[in-house]
């Protein structure tokens, strides 16, 4: 019996020529540390591998056809999860990142079947409040969870050296992981079916999608790899607090997977590198003020939404679009030219 | 005195439900004409606080610090907000109507740019705005010690709640808009003016954003990144009330207000904060359209 | 045993009653039309029984199965699948992608067995043969030109065809169509009923239709129901419907 899989867009894992593109790009990301040098340039990668493990979470739900902003909320959980074993217990990193995650999909499963009766703008809303509604919790408890000042001295990951660039490799190899795992669920007929339900609930249901089932284990799996982003994040900065996990790390969860383009694969990925990258290059501005760095960042989301809907990756495809065009024009004067002689 | 106590919280609740409603009003106002989902509306509501400080705290205008200064702090800066909602709904929201996740998104957008002007403009830190000096100190009624700004904040609100009534209830251009928001096409076959509605709907709840953020702003205090506060607490009243539905509005933002200012009182801000989350979480799953709303999708 | 037995089934909304009572019994194998002037309530007949609505009142049995207000996907399970009258495909995918979305009963997976999948010989197999069945399909439903092109950009009546064919994906036991032929020409609506009659003969599926288009009806349906203002008030051979005195009061009437 034939078992190869016909590669289609949405289905199957296409040509091998990507295959070995994508193994270059994973060679290149560990190389990172011997090519930039500068510990201000690795934290910016770090903050990079960090919101590449959160957007895809975003991501993978998109593709079901929610926009699940409560991801901030699970990286929290995951984090002052870590933190609390690590202080509390003397536990070893390693542990408390498996911890750490399991606790995020347990909550999120709970928390999930409640919250994913509702769709829509109100779903996105829901996921804003579950945002504050963990902020309030850690400081509700302050005994349990250290109140406004959160929990410090948060111990290193053991078996690290501890130095600036090991836990760039931890944290790119988490990252990695974290796409590699979204890539062949994308790929898979599981995808598949999270992008039919994104398209038309309706006709999914019809066709016997248990709709709900599969928007809760999107929603679960996003929540796991936020869960351990947030233990590597507690155990690489050594402290954290309520306020990391707010209002804020929603809006650029959304700037980041917006201007990278949602819809792509890779566009979120896109979207955190050059905008991540982007204030290094800014700063090289002669009399550039750091503080209009939002306003930028705001511009640049309008336009995306007024201009370039699909986001940085459709870049190259509507400028070969423009080059067209513009000799397709060209061309046509040409022809009047010469047909007027 | 425990008497004290309760009255206190009462009349702040009414304060702080009033003051929400004023914001709540205008960002149901947009949703219900213009369907779009405006998260910026906070953002609205900081620039009029701002408004408030800059011709108010600053003296800029005659009438110095007496209340003739405040009424017409207050009136200019809803006009000036109201403008640049006009010129916000014009360049970023028209694509959006009816497009309620992307205009979401980018009104998130508008959020990042307004804060980080405002904050290169004047500053980061806590501004204060100084009470108008008819309205300094306390009055004792019923027992307890009242302040009378306080008082006269609510009455503003009110005055503000009633004048959007009877726009909409008595004037054309109101009954207009009241069309709009329930059917924008058969409006339009009727020779309603679509765009200019919005424009007008976008203008006034800009305009009540800006009075919430004004009268809020003389209580407490004024900063870039106030905006996010009511924001949330007015989606939940909102949607507790049932979205398009002004009363529904109202009588949400009386719950909250009340909440919150009873919860703070005699919990924590933060449980209180909580409580009104995990309100909004029963509705949306118990009963979505609120209140008076109508059924999604219907 | 009918195949599908609707027992004194009721829909209210708020106090309209859109289905009134309605028994119905459909044989298997059989071609069975349900028509009515509009705003009859069969489009909302058919979604209750397919689970999108809940009933009010009444029972729907299918297979010998009490399917009262048992959920969309579940009732696809079961073997009985619906059309919709709005055009409602997966726009971004293929011809070839809608359908095997459809095939999705058949193959379907889950998280483990998404992240697994290239790795486990049985998820890859199961994957395949979804891939075969889609195909069969495509070809059967005579789409086989158009697989690759992306279904928002077929033209109107091959876009009402791939949706027959995305439900027959399922191997259903019955085929609820809604309005099949709703904007179709004279020749896309010949093709489309000759489908469904394929549909019947040659893979034994019965077939309960919803249709305004009259031709199509009493050329095609073995027997009819018909409705009006959400109640039962006929059913029969195509020639004693058509000579019902109230069938013609309820069309002549609905047309003032």
């Amino acid at each position: 019996m034939q078992s190869r899989v016909e590669p289609l867009k949405n289905l199957g894992y296409g040509i091998p020529l990507k295959f070995y593109i994508a193994l270059a790009a994973i060679a290149l990301v560990f190389l990172v540390p011997t090519i930039i040098t500068n510990a201000y340039y690795i934290r910016i990668a770090i903050s990079m591998t960090l919101y590449i493990m959160l957007v895809m979470g975003l991501r993978l739900m998109i593709t079901g056809g929610e926009f699940n902003l409560a991801i901030p909320a699970f990286m929290a959980i995951g984090a002052y999860t870590a933190a609390l074993l690590m202080t509390e217990k003397g536990w070893n990193w390693w542990p408390c990142m498996i911890v750490a995650g399991g606790m995020a999909v347990v909550i999120a499963a709970i928390v999930g079947r409640i919250v994913l009766r509702v769709k829509g703008i109100y779903f996105a809303i829901l996921g804003f409040a579950l945002v504050m509604i963990m902020r309030n919790v850690w400081l509700t408890w302050p005994d349990l969870f250290g109140g406004t000042s959160g929990i410090s001295n948060i111990p290193t990951i053991s078996g690290l050296s501890g130095s600036l660039d090991s836990f760039y490799y931890l944290g790119a190899g988490l990252a990695v992981f974290t796409v590699i795992i979204m890539y062949l669920l994308d790929k898979s007929r599981y995808g598949l079916t999270l992008k039919a339900m994104g398209q038309a609930d309706n006709l999914a249901e019809s066709v016997g999608v248990n709709v709900m089932r599969y928007k809760l284990s999107a929603f679960v799996v996003g929540a796991f790899f936020a869960g351990i982003a947030g233990a590597f994040f507690a155990s690489m900065q050594h402290f954290i607090d309520p306020e990391e996990f707010g209002f804020a790390m929603v809006l650029f969860i959304i700037l980041y997977a917006v201007a990278g383009g949602m819809r792509s694969f890779i566009g979120p990925i896109i979207g955190v590198i050059v905008l991540l990258a982007l204030p290094v290059g800014l700063k090289e501005i002669p009399g550039y003020d750091p503080k209009i760095e939002p306003i930028i960042f705001g511009g640049i989301l309008v336009a995306i939404m007024l201009f370039l809907s699909q986001g940085f990756v459709s870049l190259p495809e509507k400028l070969l679009t423009l080059y067209k065009w513009v000799r397709e024009r060209f061309r046509r004067e040409e022809v009047e030219e010469y047909a007027a002689t | 005195m425990e008497q004290n106590v309760i009255i206190q919280t009462f009349v702040n609740g009414v304060m702080l439900s009033t003051v929400l409603i004023l914001f709540a009003l205008g960002l149901s106002l947009i949703f219900g004409i213009m369907h779009i989902v405006n998260f910026a509306h906070g953002e609205v509501y900081m620039l009029g606080g701002f408004g408030m400080w800059w011709f108010f705290a600053e003296e800029r205008l005659i009438g110095g610090q007496g209340l003739p200064g405040f009424v017409l702090s207050l009136v200019l800066t809803m006009v000036l907000v109201a403008f640049i909602g006009v010129v916000m709904e014009r360049l970023f929201f028209r694509k959006f109507r009816g497009n309620l996740l992307p205009g979401l998104i980018i009104s998130v957008g508008l959020i990042f740019v307004m804060q980080a002007s405002v904050a290169k403009g004047w500053g980061f830190l806590d501004k204060a705005i100084p009470t108008p000096s008819a309205f300094e100190g306390v009055i004792h009624a019923a027992g307890a010690t009242l302040s009378k700004e306080r008082l006269f904040v609510i009455v503003i609100a009110v005055v503000c709640v009633v004048g959007l009534y009877l726009f909409l209830m008595r004037t054309r251009q109101g009954r207009s808009m009241r069309a709009c928001s329930q059917d924008p096409d058969a409006a339009a076959l009727q020779g309603i003016g679509v765009d200019r509605t919005c424009s007008i709907a976008m203008a006034i709840g800009c305009a009540l954003a800006a009075a919430s953020g004004c009268l809020a702003g003389s209580v407490f205090l004024v900063n870039p990144y106030m905006g996010s506060f009511p924001l949330l607490k007015a989606f939940v009243a909102i949607i507790l009330g049932g979205m398009g539905s002004l009363p529904g509005t109202i009588l949400g933002g009386f719950v909250i207000g009340f909440t919150e200012s009873f919860g703070s009182t005699y919990l924590s801000s933060t449980v209180a904060s909580m409580l009104i989350f995990l309100v909004l979480i029963a509705v949306l799953v118990v009963r979505p359209m609120g209140f008076f709303g109508r059924p999604l999708g219907h | 045993m009918p195949l599908l037995e609707l027992r004194g089934l009721s829909k209210y909304f708020g106090g309209l009653a859109a289905v009134n009572e309605v028994d119905m019994e459909v044989r298997e194998g059989e071609i069975r039309g349900l028509i009515g002037p509009n705003g009859a309530g069969k489009s909302t007949l058919f979604n209750v029984v397919t689970g999108f609505y809940k009933p009010t009142q009444g029972t729907v049995a299918f297979n010998g199965e009490d399917i009262t207000g048992v959920r969309p996907d579940i009732v696809a399970g079961k073997g009985l699948v619906r059309t919709f009258q709005a055009t409602v495909l997966f726009p971004m995918f293929t011809v070839m992608e809608n359908v095997l979305a459809g095939v999705h009963l058949q193959s379907n997976v889950g998280v483990l067995g998404g992240i697994f999948h290239p790795f486990v010989p049985s998820v890859r197999e199961k994957t395949a043969r979804g891939l075969r069945r889609a195909s069969e399909i495509v070809e059967f439903m005579g789409l086989g030109d158009l697989r690759s092109f992306p279904a928002g950009s077929l033209p109107h009546g091959h876009q009402r065809i791939l949706g027959v064919a995305v439900a027959l994906a399922t191997e259903p036991k019955m085929l609820m169509a809604d309005e099949p032929v709703t904007g179709m020409n004279a020749e896309e609506t010949d093709m489309m009923m000759r489908t469904i009659q394929k549909i019947r003969d040659e893979l034994g599926v019965t077939i309960l239709l919803v249709e305004h288009d009259m031709r199509a009806v009493m050329g095609m349906c073995e027997r009819l129901t018909v409705m009006d203002f959400g109640r039962k008030i006929a059913e029969g051979s195509p020639k004693e419907i058509r000579e019902n005195p109230a069938v013609i009061e309820a069309y002549l009437g609905a047309e003032d």
